[in-house]
């Protein structure tokens, strides 16, 4: 365990934008045109449910990591309540995840670009591999965490989308939230917000970095809070904001650009062009930062004995590279492969797993305001619930191949460990 | 100081983006309507559920009518066959939208409105976006025609409602524009090279439809194919033609 009464370089400034950027960097460019598609008019509705599962599980990440005083988020927060095993097959349900997640944010870089272009889909694929080929480059450079280049991607990316939410609710037309379809009931809210929730997933990357944290006990809460908080009202607005404009039958149509469709509707060639931007920018630094985090990640978790060794070798950088690599790899076959709905819905349940598991800690552990992750869990287990339906109904597929890996961690996962360990053994021998 | 001039420099920028995007186009919705419900006449109506004002078309199998302009509202539309109402929905029309709505399907031996199957109706409870085959019973679809193509190019896209679960594919001359299409399914919109070209529809390799079109480059050309009634082996298309986006006119 690491004292980190005084840590590391990053302020409150930083670790306020390194949090809105983990969340806003990929999810609102691919997220939009799902939830419209679920929940119509109540799409802002869905973004304040999931909202509200964010920020009592940032409350009880935070908590958590002021209390262990060590990085590495809900791995290490059950490891110190002797629940190895648990930790072990959570930290590979993750890693599933942030691949999960990866592949999004690279599916979302090649639509976008190639949309500039107008150009085949033959480019969305070569660009989704492109940006991930180069993101694995830069991180086994050991340039994978360049703090200011992140800060100042997250600040260009939320004046575009302020610009463009602003812009539309300027324009208010409620017709044009439903534009084209049929109205839903507000019943579709939290289904929407269960298809989207990985698009607030991003904030415990920073919990990965506690030791990198100047003075986390004083900042942590306060930067995470406040930044949880933020993206939030940003979410909600662009929600409203970014449908007024382009209409609802268009976001959905073109959903994996729908941001890029409501800002040439309204905003025409300057803010198409300036969402373009804000798009390659921002789901290029997430696709970094994630990698970055998740490779650390495994490689931490592999030095513990829980993933096998061979994700903890470090080239000459100090940088775990077979995991960059394969993680990498992995997120950039899924990316040309998976359907965007899928990418979502796929990582939005992990994340909601993993949350409810963090918000049960808190319960467990913290002495004061249980209420706050009580209220995590009971909102996030409805959520999963229903996420749960409606994959067996709508995308049965995917949530077999779900199960099963999930079946595979928690029963296989001793197994693997065990036979990959006696190999080694006997190698050595 | 610093972010009061950022405040300054957002509003500046927000204001100043209508004047950069001036687009001179009228405020109605603009909706088209093809029957391919295998079904005798029918009368759909259309109804503002602020005013009540209402209109009403009759049609009959595999016909299609030209854009008909309504006030953005709300709308209720009602598909009523040989006295029954078969399908009710409210659908909304929002300002400047160009819509076709599509009807498509084949009635029961009962008729009921809005006749659904059990998985159907969990999907739609559970938001899925329900296109699917429904058991071949009547549904209707709305296609967005406001695609903001180039004008130096034509565009195509295929719709199925052939209720069947034979696949269909699109053949434009020798090359293959669409292939292997379920019902009830929309394509993408497809850039082509505009001029006078033949085109089949085929269920795998035997052509069920074929027929000549001349495109246009900034026009969007939706091909509709259904069931021919007047023959079992053959399919019956009907192009509808648009104009792209920004040559849209009221």
């Amino acid at each position: 365990m690491s004292n980190s009464s005084k840590g590391g370089n990053l302020g409150f400034a930083s670790v306020w934008s390194l949090t809105v950027g983990g969340m806003v960097g990929g999810g609102i460019y691919t997220a939009l045109g799902v939830v419209v598609a679920v929940a119509m008019q109540w799409s802002w509705l869905s973004f304040a449910i999931a909202g509200v599962i964010a920020i009592t599980s940032a409350y009880s990440y935070v908590k958590l990591a002021n209390k262990f005083e060590e990085s590495g988020g809900a791995f290490e927060y059950l490891r110190d309540i002797n629940l190895n095993g648990v930790a072990g097959s959570l930290s590979w349900l993750l890693v599933i995840g942030y691949v999960l997640t990866i592949a999004l944010y690279a599916f979302a870089f090649g639509h976008y670009v190639t949309f500039a272009f107008n150009a085949g889909p033959w480019l969305t694929r070569v660009l989704a591999i492109g940006i991930v080929a180069l993101m694995i480059f830069l991180n086994l450079m050991g340039a994978g965490k360049l703090a200011i280049v992140e800060i100042i991607i997250v600040w260009a990316n939320l004046i575009a989308l302020l610009i463009l939410a602003i812009y539309g609710l300027t324009q208010w037309d409620s017709l044009q939230l439903m534009a084209g379809a049929e109205p839903k009931s507000a019943w579709s809210a939290p289904i929407g917000a269960a298809a989207i929730f990985v698009s607030y997933e991003g904030f415990q990357l920073l919990t990965y970095e506690y030791d990198e944290i100047k003075d986390p006990k004083k900042k942590l809460f306060p930067a995470v809070i406040s930044g949880v908080a933020f993206v939030i009202l940003i979410y909600i607005i662009v929600a409203l904001g970014a449908v007024i404009l382009a209409g609802a039958l268009t976001t959905i149509d073109e959903k994996q650009v729908a941001l890029a469709v409501a800002a040439k509707e309204g905003l025409g060639k300057p803010g198409f062009i300036m969402i373009i931007i804000a798009a390659g920018l921002a789901t290029s630094a997430a696709i970094n930062s994630t990698l970055f985090s998740t490779a650390k990640l495994t490689a931490r978790v592999a030095e513990d004995g829980e993933m096998p060794s061979f994700f903890d070798h470090k080239n000459s950088n100090d940088v775990p590279d077979r995991s960059v690599i394969v993680i990498g790899i992995l997120a950039a076959l899924l990316a040309i492969l998976g359907s965007l709905s899928t990418l979502v819905e796929a990582a939005s349940l992990i994340f909601l797993f993993t949350f409810l598991s963090v918000n049960y800690i808190a319960v467990k552990k913290l002495n004061k305001n249980r209420w706050i992750p009580i209220t995590g869990m009971i909102v996030g287990g409805i959520v999963l619930i229903i996420l749960t339906a409606r994959l067996a109904i709508i995308n049965p597929l995917s949530l077999a191949l779900l199960a099963g890996l999930g079946a595979i961690i928690i029963f296989g996962r001793p197994a693997i460990l065990a036979k990959i360990n006696n190999s080694k053994n006997n190698e050595k021998k | 100081m610093r972010r009061n001039n950022l405040i300054i420099l957002l509003i500046a920028l927000v204001t100043s983006f209508p004047f950069m995007n001036a687009q001179a186009q009228d405020h109605y919705a603009h909706f088209r309507l093809v029957n391919f419900l295998e079904a005798p006449t029918a009368e759909l109506s259309v109804t503002n559920l602020e005013n009540g004002q209402q209109k009403v078309i009759k049609m009959d199998y595999g016909e299609s009518i030209n854009y008909i302009k309504l006030t953005p509202q709300h709308y209720r539309f009602s598909l009523i066959i040989k006295n029954k109402k078969v399908l009710e929905k409210e659908f909304v029309m929002g300002a400047k939208g160009f819509y076709t709505l599509v009807i498509a399907g084949m009635l029961s031996d009962k008729i009921e409105t809005n006749q659904q199957t059990t998985l159907f109706k969990l999907k739609k409870l559970l938001g899925g976006e329900t296109k699917d085959d429904n058991n071949f019973l009547p549904q209707w679809y709305m296609l967005r025609d406001n695609y903001d193509g180039s004008t130096s190019a034509a565009y195509v896209r295929f719709v199925n409602i052939n209720p069947s679960s034979t696949l269909l594919s699109l053949k434009k001359e020798e090359s293959k524009l669409f292939e292997e299409i379920p019902y009830p399914h929309v394509t993408d919109i497809k850039k082509i090279k505009e001029g006078n070209h033949t085109y089949r529809v085929s269920k795998g390799d035997i052509t069920v439809s074929e027929f000549k079109l001349t495109t246009t480059a900034g026009h969007i050309y939706t091909l509709v194919t259904g069931a021919n009634l007047n023959n079992a082996k053959q399919l019956e298309t009907i192009i509808l033609e648009n104009k792209a986006k920004y040559l849209l006119t009221p």
